[in-house]
């Protein structure tokens, strides 16, 4: 018969009296930690998000587990005391940092995750060793719970049938997202852009566009008399053109983008060096 | 383990006399000569015969046992080469056939014709109803003398059906739905009775050709296919020369019956089908002699098979399903072109997949119903059809080419990648078809497409997502790998099948070990099987020869008439109580529906449940990617709302359903919550993209930028004064390293778990029924905030979830202990952090508490309340319903001193969550700059005016449309009205609930009452524009209290599958009516074209670029731009946009009015705006939420008209200002000379 664990006798009972660290809380409370001084290690050396995601995951993991496993208030519980918990201390956390000189940097909130890990794990040290919350989930699982949190004993077909279902449910939700992302990515195409940069050498004129467009010309047109500076400009998908172009200093410049053969322009950046007088409003 | 065969062999050596008793039959088939004790007055020991001793029948039984092994192997063999054959042979005959016809025929004609053969085996084949395969199954347990009236009855139901169905599927087709194509095949009523007559012929072959594998006539099957081939062969070439229009005198006959050169192929085809059947008749006609009846027909021989064949149907269907699906795939997602390759190469592969269906089908029609027979044959032919089909590919994987050459040389260039991919399809489909056998011989079809059906959903989305991902190549791809997934689930049942039987036999054997010494021991002293069997049951021998049911040691034994097999003294020797094997074989009987429905109600659906919400979610995707490339068109509105419906709908009906167990429940009510939250990432999965989303990236980005707290976010200045949300975002980004967009993915995912989980426990804690906290979880998703706006990047997703925690908390803290109040005071504390009105809230909530516990908490139950309770009418306790429990289950509580601790212990802790939480509060408010006050005033003034405007008559916000003039559709108003009526009937049930909780002195439960009262501000809110936003946001709230009510009444409630469905349904249209209330039309809930202030469909490639080019220019520059390009400029370009929220500049004109004057020159400089973008396309309509810009904005409340053009276009002529950037949609003005006065 499986074990009731889900009343505070029954995870009381499933503590050691002796509350003396014994070789086993050290070794659970050691490698826990060590898990927590490299996942810190990670984030704080800035590795890659494939490595320090998972190793802050389960490091927050088999923290929260370590901390919560003598809470004896069920499962559905300690999954929300820890959940709630890992935000609340974040939000904690933030604060703090936030009136430390350096602030919220990667560092120091690697550093700062890593100490409050640790020490969860140490004020574990005066307690017994007890049954972790994924054996009392096991455990219900297979042994099934009268209580309101449990239910009838699972068999192994149920077992399997429920963990094919996960798998494959998984695949389905990556195949979505994986649809999704690259049909938000084709429907973003950028449109041709043409704008103008000022820099002390002068006007450096780009043109790009998220797909191929051309040929172009560029007209530089003062006081109504057009100039070619740039002829045949061909925008090749997702590669921006760069044209130096110099403005004069005075007068009001219009800068057209025509498609070759063409006299209308498709975008037109202006250049007044004019001033503003008082006639100039209306 | 198997016996090694030498144990056998070792038997028969010292049983040799007894052994050589097993005599060949006349038929060839060996037959052991047996005899049973008898324990009649007449029957002694001495009388007994030697071959009668139980070691020689269980030696004997085994000899039949292998002896049938080899025989229906022989069988499934024989009838697998018939089929197999009958394709090969039919298809070279048919492509004669067809050739004939376009060498003799014009090419419509020939069109028309491949119409009507294409329809008939349609229609013949839904016309079947699955009866072949019924024979198959029933043929054999059915006795002589009737099995002939039943297959005439069978055919004859098939015939009907096919008839019919040609008979009025075009007729709807043509005169219903304009379907003027078939005009040629059933246009006249000539060609409509022909086509019905082929296609009920159709009907009857296909039925008559399973029905005569399973009565042993395996090449009869082949025979008939082939005379009916060679006779249409013949017909077409006959009618060819008589019946065409083109022949003279008797073609213009066959004219004037209506008849078209198209129709005469088919009758051709037909004819083939009638004079096939006499072959059947006279190769059957043995069967004669022991037909008892003379009736033609007999339909009471049908009764009850119903329910099975459509059973078997279902899953023929099934099974056929997705290759009739791919090609028409293909033709929608890839192209026309594209399928005739895929076609071609399906064709080929169908010769693949032929042989693996034809060995299940021979191993189904040879068993005989016998489910062992099944698993000893699949030992050989599971491994010998994987052979097969790895042989077939390793043949086609060099040959593609070649093969596909016969179709052309573009077929063989085109298609031979996905030859190569599709004949893989063979591996998988030997283990599906395997398992589809053993399930038909078991009786469990329904059970069998249950699953098929599950598995063909996924195959169709793997499908879809390869072919939106890698066109045909990528279709190919998904459809395969979710193919090996199946064949690998699938091998569980018919691995545990096997090992079953194995080790069924294994106990045989040492059964007959057993028997052999018994006998030995005592070979001068025979005994009665009645003793043997108990003396190896005390040696702790277990097999069907001594515990099973009669069916599995009849079966053991051979060919036994069963009749007889009950007189056996075995039947003695069975325990007096039926065993778990007789038990087991009543409930898998297949007439056991009943039985097997609970079984699998009883059963932890989370598993199956689970993917179908996963596939809702993708469904919801395929909706979003079509509503991008082709708009939000009403098929992809259909899709969303069914990717919505499959989330929700089976998880309300399983959650409410009485027997279901808790941990079910709980998983589920998560899963919903969490799927909902996932389906926000497939409308934008690239960057933020709603207005409050961008509120708060902007928040976001200010901290990454100054790694520090409380900057000024312009766009909305109090929210960077509750940087709860940005901080444990910055958190995650921190310490994981994902971006942004992703850690703010996993937080709110976590703060959805938090959210459901917070809701069942503290419902769970109030009423003492985890059912009731399931219930309300899901039912406050009904909620019309729910699926957009609290699952967005915004401080209130984060703060209700706390909130409800911080309540949860403080139910389950241990009362006496001095941390008690410590996790309920961090929730609370996070929660200030976090979101200034939750906390406001949740302060004021523990304040109502708290009074509410003083007034009633500190007396006992009302005494009356139970006495009441059972005086009631039924329709009062239908609306109340038993008693709310106390808040704990201690019985303990009840104790008046315990009640009192308890009361003053509970108001000393809502003193101290009220005070603490109050300071806290204010403490907030406090921190230099954090404009909250004036921020919650203006809405709360606006609210007020708004209320009061409305009061004094002022005319209301028109119903079911926005500013623009745009609304939900009808459909979506019916949802809408329909949503408001089911929560305003909630509030009875509200009402009865705070009764109850104010008779049981319950002050949490009157608490969750009164703000479920609070829901009619909901819909009222949106009478008008100034109102709309209160209204919304209470719907968060008010909503727990009401989710708690109705799952308070519902859990003390008996809810079967009918009530649950109706409950669904109900809570269905509560949460998509509330999510076109509080997101407004599905149209525009769906990505799709830039609409002029709409929020997520204002931002696109246009303005999100111009946002890309800002980013180049000095950050923090003060810019100014309309609604969505002032969000994008300060998210995403690292600029300040300039509003009157945070500058009191009201800088409006500058867009909006299209004079420029002085007074934009003083906007401009008293701003020291750098840059102005102008979004020119919001002048071709007006706004949809409300403003351009910000509320109060110039001629924001009298604009009936869109922005004038000019307006947009006036700073392109102001001297002193460069228009640095055009897109085509977007400008950019550079204001700075303008603004320095330079």
């Amino acid at each position: 018969m499986a074990p009731d664990l889900t009343t505070d006798t029954a995870t009381r009972d499933g503590v050691a009296p002796d509350l003396h660290p014994t070789g086993s809380v050290l070794l659970a409370i050691g490698w826990r930690a060590a898990l927590v001084i490299a996942a810190a290690a990670a984030a704080a050396l800035g590795a890659p998000a494939w490595l320090t995601a998972p190793l802050t995951c389960l490091a927050a993991i088999v923290v929260a587990e370590w901390a919560l496993r003598t809470r004896g208030r069920g499962l559905l519980d300690a999954a929300l005391v820890g959940l709630a918990g890992i935000v609340l201390t974040a939000i904690g956390l933030g604060l703090i940092l936030n009136v430390l000189p350096p602030g919220l940097t990667r560092p120091m909130w690697s550093l700062a995750a890593g100490l409050v890990g640790v020490n969860v794990l140490l004020a574990g040290l005066g307690r017994g060793a007890s049954m972790s919350l994924f054996h009392q989930a096991w455990a219900r699982l297979r042994g099934g719970s009268d209580d309101e949190s449990g239910g009838p004993p699972t068999d192994r077909r149920s077992l399997f049938t429920g963990l094919a279902c996960g798998v494959l449910a998984v695949v389905v939700i990556a195949g979505a997202f994986v649809i999704s992302t690259r049909s938000a990515a084709d429907a973003r195409v950028d449109p041709l852009e043409i704008s103008a940069l000022t820099s002390s050498s002068g006007v450096q004129v780009r043109i790009s566009s998220g797909t191929a467009q051309g040929p172009f010309d560029l007209i530089l047109e003062v006081d109504a008399v057009p100039t070619t500076v740039a002829t045949g400009v061909q925008v090749e998908q997702g590669i921006p053109i760069s044209i130096p172009v110099t403005i004069p200093a005075a007068g009001r410049v219009l800068l057209e983008l025509v498609p070759t053969g063409s006299t209308d322009p498709v975008r037109e950046l202006i250049f007044d060096a004019g001033v503003l007088t008082a006639g100039t409003t209306g | 383990m198997r016996r090694p065969p030498s144990a056998l062999h070792r038997r028969e050596h010292r049983y040799p006399a007894r052994a050589a008793e097993a005599v060949n039959e006349p038929n060839g088939n060996r037959m052991l000569m047996y005899e049973t004790p008898r324990t009649g007055d007449d029957a002694t020991p001495g009388d007994q015969p030697a071959a009668s001793s139980p070691a020689v029948q269980a030696l004997a039984a085994r000899e039949v046992k292998d002896e049938r092994v080899r025989r229906g192997l022989r069988r499934v063999a024989g009838i697998s080469a018939s089929l197999v054959g009958s394709q090969a042979l039919t298809s070279v005959l048919g492509l004669l056939f067809w050739t004939l016809a376009a060498r003799t025929f014009k090419t419509s004609a020939v069109g028309v014709a491949g119409a009507a053969v294409s329809m008939m085996m349609l229609l013949g084949s839904l016309g079947s109803l699955g009866l072949g395969t019924l024979l198959i199954a029933k043929l054999p347990t059915t006795d002589l003398g009737q099995r002939r009236v039943l297959v005439r009855t069978c055919l004859l139901a098939a015939g009907s059906a096919g008839f019919l169905l040609a008979l009025i599927v075009p007729s709807i087709a043509i005169h219903a739905f304009g379907a003027d194509n078939f005009r040629p095949i059933a246009g006249s009523l000539p060609t409509l009775i022909g086509l019905a007559i082929g296609t009920g012929l159709m009907s009857v072959v296909l039925v008559l050709d399973q029905a005569v594998l399973t009565i042993g006539f395996g090449a009869l099957q082949l025979e008939r296919n082939i005379t009916a081939s060679t006779v249409k062969i013949v017909a077409l070439f006959v009618l060819s020369q008589f019946l065409t229009p083109e022949a003279g005198a008797v073609g213009a006959g066959s004219s004037r019956a209506g008849l078209s050169s198209g129709m005469v192929i088919f009758l051709a085809w037909t004819i083939g089908n009638l004079l096939s059947l006499p072959i059947v008749a006279l190769r059957t006609r043995g069967g004669r002699i022991h037909q008892d009846s003379r009736r033609l027909v007999q339909p009471s021989l049908m009764r009850g098979l119903g329910r099975s064949a459509i059973s078997h149907h279902a899953l023929n269907t099934t099974l056929q399903a997705a290759l009739q699906i791919l090609p028409i795939l293909v033709t929608l997602m890839v192209s026309s072109q594209e399928n005739a390759f895929f076609n071609s190469a399906l064709m080929v592969c169908g010769f693949v997949f032929a042989l693996p269906y034809s060995i299940s089908i021979g191993l189904f029609a040879s068993a005989g119903g016998k489910e062992s027979d099944v698993l000893a044959r699949m030992r050989l032919t599971i491994p010998f059809s994987l052979v097969v089909s790895i042989a077939a590919y390793l043949f086609l994987f060099p040959m593609a080419g070649t093969v596909l050459g016969i179709f052309g040389s573009s077929y063989a260039a085109e298609g031979v990648d996905v030859l190569r991919i599709l004949a893989l399809a063979g591996i998988p489909f030997v283990i599906k078809d395997h398992f589809v056998a053993l399930r038909r011989v078991q009786g469990r079809t329904t059970a069998a497409v249950a699953v098929l059906s599950g598995f063909l959903v996924v195959e169709v989305v793997a499908a879809v997502l390869g072919a939106s991902l890698g066109g045909t190549i990528g279709l190919c791809v998904g459809w395969l790998i979710v193919l090996f997934i199946e064949a690998a689930i699938l091998a569980v049942p018919l691995w545990q099948g096997w090992r079953a039987a194995t080790m069924a036999s294994d106990s045989d054997h040492q059964t007959l070990d057993v028997l052999e010494d018994l006998a030995g021991q005592r070979a001068d002293q025979p005994l009665s099987l009645t003793e043997l069997t108990a003396s190896a049951s005390s040696a702790g021998v277990a097999s069907p020869l001594l515990t099973g049911s009669i069916t599995e040691v009849t079966d053991l034994l051979g060919d036994l008439d069963r009749t007889d097999a009950v007189k056996q003294p075995i039947v003695a020797g069975r325990p007096p109580t039926p065993g778990p094997s007789a038990t087991e074989s009543t409930v898998r009987s297949p007439s056991r529906w009943p039985g097997r429905l609970t079984r699998i109600g009883q059963a932890n659906l989370f598993g199956p449940l689970i993917l179908v919400m996963s596939i809702g979610v993708a469904v919801m995707a395929v909706a979003a990617d079509g509503s991008r490339s082709a708009g939000s068109t009403g098929r992809y509105q259909a899709l969303w709302v069914l990717g919505q419906v499959l989330i929700f709908l089976p998880a309300v009906i399983r959650i409410v359903l009485s027997r279901t167990g808790n941990g079910e429940r709980t998983a589920l009510a998560l899963g919903v919550g969490v799927m909902f939250q996932l389906s926000r990432r497939m409308l934008y999965p690239l960057h933020f993209s709603y207005f409050d989303e961008l509120l708060h990236a902007t928040t976001l980005g200010q901290i990454e930028q100054s790694n520090h707290l409380f900057a000024l976010n312009t766009l909305l200045p109090v929210s960077g004064y509750y940087p709860g949300l940005e901080v444990a975002t910055d958190a995650v980004t921190s310490v994981t390293g994902l971006s942004a967009l992703n850690a703010a993915t996993v937080l709110l995912v976590i703060a959805r778990v938090i959210s459901m989980l917070a809701i069942i426990g503290l419902i769970r804690a109030v009423s003492g029924s985890t059912r009731a906290g399931a219930i309300a979880a899901v039912l406050y998703l009904c909620n019309s905030q729910f699926l957009f706006f609290n699952s967005q990047y915004s401080y209130q997703s984060l703060a209700l979830p706390l909130a409800v925690f911080t309540a949860y908390a403080f139910l389950v803290r241990s009362r006496g202990s001095r941390t008690a109040l410590v996790l309920p005071l961090a929730g609370l504390a996070g929660v200030t952090v976090v979101h200034h009105l939750t906390a406001m809230l949740l302060v004021a909530a523990c304040a109502t508490w708290l009074a509410i516990e003083a007034l009633i908490g500190g007396r006992p139950p009302s005494p009356a309340t139970n006495s009441r309770h059972r005086r009631r009418g039924r329709l009062s306790q239908l609306l109340a319903g038993p008693a709310a429990p106390r808040i704990t289950g201690d019985p303990a509580a009840d104790a008046p001193r315990t009640r009192q601790t308890r009361h003053r212990q509970d108001i000393v802790g809502l003193v101290v969550m009220t005070v603490t939480g109050a300071a806290m509060s204010v403490l907030a408010a406090l921190n230099p700059g954090n404009p909250v006050g004036g921020y919650l005033r203006a809405i709360f003034v606006n609210f007020g005016n708004g209320a009061s405007g409305l009061a004094d008559g002022d005319s209301a916000k028109p119903l079911f449309s926005d500013s623009a003039g745009s609304g939900p559709a009808l459909w979506e108003q019916v949802l809408l009205i329909g949503s408001v009526l089911i929560a305003m009937a909630a509030l009875i049930i509200a009402l009865a609930y705070a009764w109850s909780s104010l008779r049981s002195r319950q002050a949490f439960g009157l608490v969750l009452a009164l703000l479920a009262l609070v829901y009619p501000i909901v819909p009222a809110g949106h009478l008008t524009l100034a109102t709309a936003e209160v209204g919304d946001r209470a719907a968060g709230f008010a909503f727990l209290g009401l989710a708690a009510a109705v799952a308070w009444w519902l859990s003390h409630r008996r809810i079967d599958w009918r009530g649950a469905t109706a409950v669904g349904v109900i809570a269905t249209v509560a949460f998509l009516g509330g999510v076109v209330l509080g997101a407004g039309p599905t149209a525009r809930q769906l990505p799709g074209p830039y609409l002029i202030s709409a929020d997520a469909r204002s931002i696109d490639a246009d303005n999100l670029a111009a946002a890309q080019f800002l980013a180049t220019l000095p950050a923090d520059s003060p810019v100014y731009a309309d609604r969505i390009g002032g969000l994008l400029a300060a998210a995403d370009g690292r600029q300040v946009t300039v509003r009157h929220l945070s500058s009191g500049i009201d800088a409006s004109p500058l867009l909006l009015n299209a004079n420029f004057t002085a007074g934009d020159v003083d906007l401009i400089r008293k701003a020291g705006l750098a840059y102005l973008i102008v979004d020119t396309r919001i002048s071709a309509g007006l706004p949809h939420l409300d403003v351009y810009i910000e509320t109060g904005e110039y001629e924001g409340r009298t604009r009936t008209a869109p922005v004038s053009p000019l307006a947009l276009e006036k700073f392109a002529n102001v001297p002193g200002v460069d228009r640095i950037y055009d897109n085509g949609s977007v400008v950019i003005y550079d204001l700075r000379r303008l603004s320095d006065g330079s």
